[in-house]
């Protein structure tokens, strides 16, 4: 196994090493050939800039909230002991996941400070239910997203069938995909190994939420990059000519919304843009993004193990998709 | 250097960066092209997070651990994003978003009554309003704006039509990832308007007017003007 890392480790040396020479080169070609204005005009190009501050928008708007998570799984790791988190918490998987869900109110942290947080809870000894319900609802299940679904729609039905159906597919996928075993969910961290010696409870604190913020981090770049990629050169208007259809309006909606990795407080706003699909596909929309949007995806391959990663994504999907169709014929489109 | 071999160093390098890139776009008012006010509040809780993380990380600096090709790696991934603001020098979003999303010429939510009763401005004989002002008394109250005189800001996308523009502002809940572009066309005579470009942040002045359920403005001024401090219309 060490020999097998070694190589794969000495060949990505390489790779970054003629990466970094084929820059300079490219730099100094066009340098030698006075063509160096050249690359402020790329710079300059709206695409460019389009593509950055979506980016940034993103990261602006993901790190606080990736920081305030990892410093409340920090403190939750440092000053709550685990036998006392676990008579807090119900060992039946059903109630568990039903409190889960509703955790939002406690700790309305949005889409990407919830990963730590819950990553820390199973951790700590929760029902892994609860963790993926709480994982699932928190962005959706909390004053403040479902205040913004209102005032976006001025319906209280549409304020409801957000909830009701984020409620329902969380609850669901927490209890379909739990296993009794934590360790089959959560990703190991060789920095949560490290105990240092002679520190204090407020600096270990810091020291969690710091590697919290390392890991997950890099993984929201990646997330970030890749969703404003789509965003910046996908035009919208593509995935809303092929939702006319009631099915593909469902499932278009559902990889619009990871796609575009809206965050929860925003996305009612541009759901209700689209006047011309049904209320059904906009709400699934709604629970989509903050479930399992594209920035979120990577984070969550930052913080579970990859074969529950396919488990919790292939679930949410389904469900969803079926909760759509269900409701579509309930409501009538 | 035996320091550049510790992955500590690089640690702290991270927390620094993105600590004065927090610092850097809170104090010159930055954030305001990437997001709303809102979020102001919690980029100060995050500054004060990573001043805390930095202060304990770089305690540890005395411990050494080998960098190797995956912390190499992770510091490339976490100096992207900051290279990029150095590099891009980032303004606002350019029309092509607008193009790519489609441009709203109908406005309706919920806020449509609030953006009504804001404070409007006189300049002149002209009513001061934003596209998104004119766009929801065009669609609720029509008899306000139809053959008013209206001073508004916005960013020209010229199309294939000569002696016409849409002016355009986006509209942002959260941040320019969820920024609608709202627009408004106007109708200009080939002198009021010789040297503009796309991209351009103008103020036109001149007659609004309803016609087949459309608002339209009649420039009777163009003027070249700055991009106003809050760049985007909440």
């Amino acid at each position: 196994m060490e020999m097998i890392e070694k190589v794969r480790e000495n060949f990505v040396k390489k790779v970054l090493r003629v990466i970094g020479i084929l820059l300079l080169f490219i730099i100094f070609n066009l340098w030698y050939s006075g063509k160096l204005s050249e690359l402020y005009k790329i710079f300059q190009s709206p695409k460019l800039q389009a593509f950055t501050i979506v980016l940034l928008a993103i990261l602006i708007e993901g790190f606080p909230f990736i920081l305030i998570g990892s410093l409340i799984s920090g403190t939750i790791e440092v000053l709550i002991p685990e036998e006392k988190f676990k008579k807090l918490f119900p060992k039946n998987r059903f109630i568990s996941a039903i409190l889960g869900s509703f955790l939002g109110f406690l700790f309305p942290v949005c889409s990407c400070g919830e990963i730590p947080v819950s990553r820390r809870l199973i951790k700590k000894g929760i029902p892994p239910s609860g963790g993926i319900s709480y994982l699932l609802a928190t962005a959706i299940i909390n004053p403040i997203t479902l205040f913004s679904t209102y005032l976006a729609f001025s319906s209280g039905k549409i304020v409801f069938g957000r909830f009701i159906l984020a409620f329902i597919c969380s609850v669901f996928v927490g209890i379909l995909i739990s296993p009794s075993d934590k360790n089959e969910i959560l990703k190991e961290y060789e920095e949560e190994h490290e105990h240092e010696e002679n520190i204090k409870k407020f600096e270990e604190i810091f020291i969690h939420s710091g590697n919290d913020f390392l890991i997950m981090g890099k993984y929201l770049i990646v997330g970030a990059t890749l969703a404003s990629l789509f965003s910046t050169f996908i035009p919208r208007d593509a995935f809303l000519l092929i939702a006319k259809n009631k099915v593909f309006s469902i499932l278009s909606m559902q990889i619009l919304s990871i796609i575009l990795s809206l965050c929860s407080y925003a996305d009612a706003f541009v759901a209700s843009s689209f006047t011309y699909l049904p209320s059904i596909s906009k709400i699934i929309f709604m629970i989509s993004g903050p479930m399992m949007s594209i920035s979120l995806i990577i984070v969550y391959f930052a913080a579970f193990k990859a074969k529950f990663v396919k488990k919790l994504l292939i679930s949410v999907f389904l469900t969803l998709f079926i909760l759509g169709i269900i409701g579509s014929f309930i409501i009538g489109g | 250097m035996k320091i550049f071999k510790n992955v500590q160093f690089y640690k702290i390098l991270v927390f620094l960066f993105y600590l004065l890139f927090f610092l850097f776009i809170s104090l010159t008012g930055n954030f305001k092209i990437f997001v709303k006010k809102f979020y102001f509040p919690y980029i100060i809780i995050g500054i004060l997070i990573l001043i805390f993380i930095l202060v304990v990380e770089t305690k540890k600096l005395r411990k050494f651990k080998k960098i190797d090709v995956y912390d190499i790696l992770s510091f490339i991934v976490f100096l992207f994003p900051i290279l990029l603001f150095l590099i891009v020098k980032p303004t606002t979003l350019p029309t092509y978003v607008a193009i790519k999303r489609g441009i709203q010429t109908e406005f309706s939510s919920e806020d449509i009554l609030k953006s009504l009763y804001e404070k409007i401005e006189i300049e002149g004989k002209y009513k001061k309003l934003t596209i998104k002002q004119i766009l929801a008394f065009s669609k609720t109250k029509p008899e306000e704006i139809n053959n008013k005189d209206v001073a508004v800001e916005g960013i020209i996308y010229k199309g294939e039509e000569k002696e016409k523009f849409t002016l355009i502002r986006f509209l942002i809940t959260c941040c320019a990832a969820d920024a609608t572009p709202l627009g408004i066309e106007v109708e200009y005579k080939a002198e009021t308007g010789k040297e503009l470009k796309n991209e351009e942040w103008v103020k036109v002045k001149g007659k609004a007017k309803i016609e087949e359920g459309k608002i339209k403005i009649y420039a009777e001024e163009i003027e070249k003007t700055n991009p106003p401090k809050d760049p985007y219309l909440y």
